[in-house]
């Protein structure tokens, strides 16, 4: 589904990514982690080419994301990509924020893409926030609106960069779930997550960076089973 | 002072009108409402083309602005008055005249103020809706330039008491706005200059002051929207 090969990414001199190559198949949840600053955010985004790459090659479900031809904004529907900071729309309400990829992205009339909204937000038990702007809403409630509103598109990848970070610790338990709950239907993942009770519980597989580097990439039962790298335990109780 | 006013009220507000053409306080109004309709998208034009990835474009835009605020409107209006019906090869009426030189003027302005405003954005918003795959005009027009326009308006209101004062080199080209019906109302009356320019100062102070006392309202309002997002 993902395959990247020998990917360098630089911002300037300084080398952000440095020889990445990896894969991930259709339906596996892989968990990436590691120190700040290990390039975790700048991988994700070179997936959806938020950030260009410097050399390698990525491939999407065959598709070279950085070749000229590729039409970019088909691509990155099949990717749906969650932020930190829920990044919804202030302007618009809480279902806007989900019609308006529908009706300018997928030019569906409007009152289809109002009642595949409305059942998104069901989904995810919000219905009644509906016509609630992103300000009157909790951050749990953001991002749980942020991560429905890609699935719009049906994507067939998810990209989650730190989707818990920024929440108090009584709502991160409610984006996990959907978060559970979406891997449990066989979604393709890539979470960036320091969350290690999801890694546990959803992941297939974790990756450990380390300036720029991927150092180890791992089922996840070696990786919580005493793995013998040294530094997946120095990771380990890190976070601990 | 007062009996000034009362007694040429009609002349002070509205000109000649119904009588004749309006102007007065009126024709004020008139022209900078109008030039500022007419900037308005002209700002955002230059305001987006700022932001364009070609550096000649940017550069353009950049030596456009610099260039105007390096002048004086008066003398812009001139160059207008005198050398725009040459190039033309036909005559405008001052009150056109009066409106290209604001717009000319003005564009500069608010293209900055504009700018301002898409520069404050989060640069999570463009990135969230590249995310999903909007296009990149898509996100200017549904995104961008609704949340930076409203958290400027603020600084269009403020932009609208400096055309309000700018109208008053109407003047200087016979237009007949408020300032010119001041200096007619002197004219007539000779004797009371202190006065009739009272009445002027406080008809401008009274449009200019509630227009910028809306425009803090209105800025401590939207600010408090804005933490709330944040
Ligand atoms: N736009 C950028 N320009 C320059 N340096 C950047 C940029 N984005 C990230 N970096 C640098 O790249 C490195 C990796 O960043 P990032 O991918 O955000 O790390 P992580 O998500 O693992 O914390 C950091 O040293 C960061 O300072
Ligand atoms: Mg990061």
């Amino acid at each position: 589904m993902i395959s990247i090969q020998s990917l360098n990414k630089d911002f300037g001199a300084f080398r952000a990514l440095s020889d990445i190559n990896a894969r991930v198949e259709k339906g596996e949840v892989v968990v990436l982690c590691g120190p700040s600053g290990s390039g975790k955010s700048t991988l994700l985004r070179t997936l959806n080419r938020l950030e260009p790459i410097t050399t390698g090659r990525i491939e999407i479900a065959g598709v070279d994301v950085n070749s000229r031809g590729v039409d970019i904004n088909k691509l990155r529907q099949k990717i749906g990509f969650v932020f930190q900071q829920y990044n919804l729309f202030p302007h618009l309400t809480a279902l806007d924020n989900i019609v308006i990829g529908l009706t300018k992205i997928l030019k569906m009339p409007r009152d289809e893409a109002t009642k595949r909204a409305m059942a998104l937000l069901e989904r995810v038990n919000l219905t009644r926030r509906a016509s609630n702007y992103p300000a009157q809403l909790s951050g749990g409630e953001q991002q749980r609106v942020a991560i429905v509103r890609s699935l719009a598109f049906q994507p067939e990848i998810m990209l989650f960069d730190e989707p818990t970070s920024a929440l108090d610790a009584e709502m991160i338990g409610e984006v996990l779930a959907l978060m559970r709950e979406l891997a449990a239907t066989g979604m393709t993942m890539m979470c960036v997550t320091h969350e290690m009770r999801f890694a546990r519980e959803a992941a297939d597989r974790v990756w450990l960076m380390e300036k720029g580097k991927i150092i180890v990439d791992t089922d996840k039962a070696a990786f919580f089973n005493s793995h013998p790298n040294e530094r997946v335990q120095r990771f380990l109780s890190s976070i601990n | 002072m007062w009996q000034v006013f009362s007694e040429n009220w009609e002349f002070f507000l509205l000109g000649t009108y119904p009588r004749g053409p309006i102007g007065g306080l009126a024709m004020t109004l008139i022209i900078a409402v109008v030039s500022l309709a007419i900037t308005f998208p002209f700002a955002i034009g230059v305001a987006l083309l700022r932001g364009s990835k070609s550096v000649w474009v940017r550069r353009a835009c950049e030596a456009y602005t610099t260039l105007i605020r390096g002048c004086p409107l008066l003398m812009l209006l001139l160059w207008i008055y005198f050398f725009l019906p040459q190039l033309l090869g036909f005559p405008l009426s001052p009150f056109t005249t009066l409106v290209i030189a604001i717009v000319f003027f003005q564009t500069a302005y608010l293209s900055e103020v504009i700018r301002g405003g898409i520069e404050a954005l989060h640069k999570g918003q463009t990135e969230a809706a590249l995310a999903l795959g909007l296009k990149r005009w898509m996100i200017i027009w549904k995104i961008i330039l609704p949340q930076a326009l409203y958290n400027v308006i603020p600084g269009i209101l403020n932009q609208f008491t400096s055309v309000i004062k700018e109208t008053s080199l109407a003047y200087v080209i016979a237009l007949g706005e408020v300032t010119y019906s001041a200096s007619q109302v002197n004219g007539i009356l000779m004797t009371r200059p202190m006065e009739v320019y009272m009445v002027l100062a406080a008809l401008y102070f009274v449009l200019c002051f509630s227009l910028t006392q809306i425009a803090g309202l209105l800025d401590r309002r939207i600010a408090r929207n804005r933490s709330a997002v944040r």
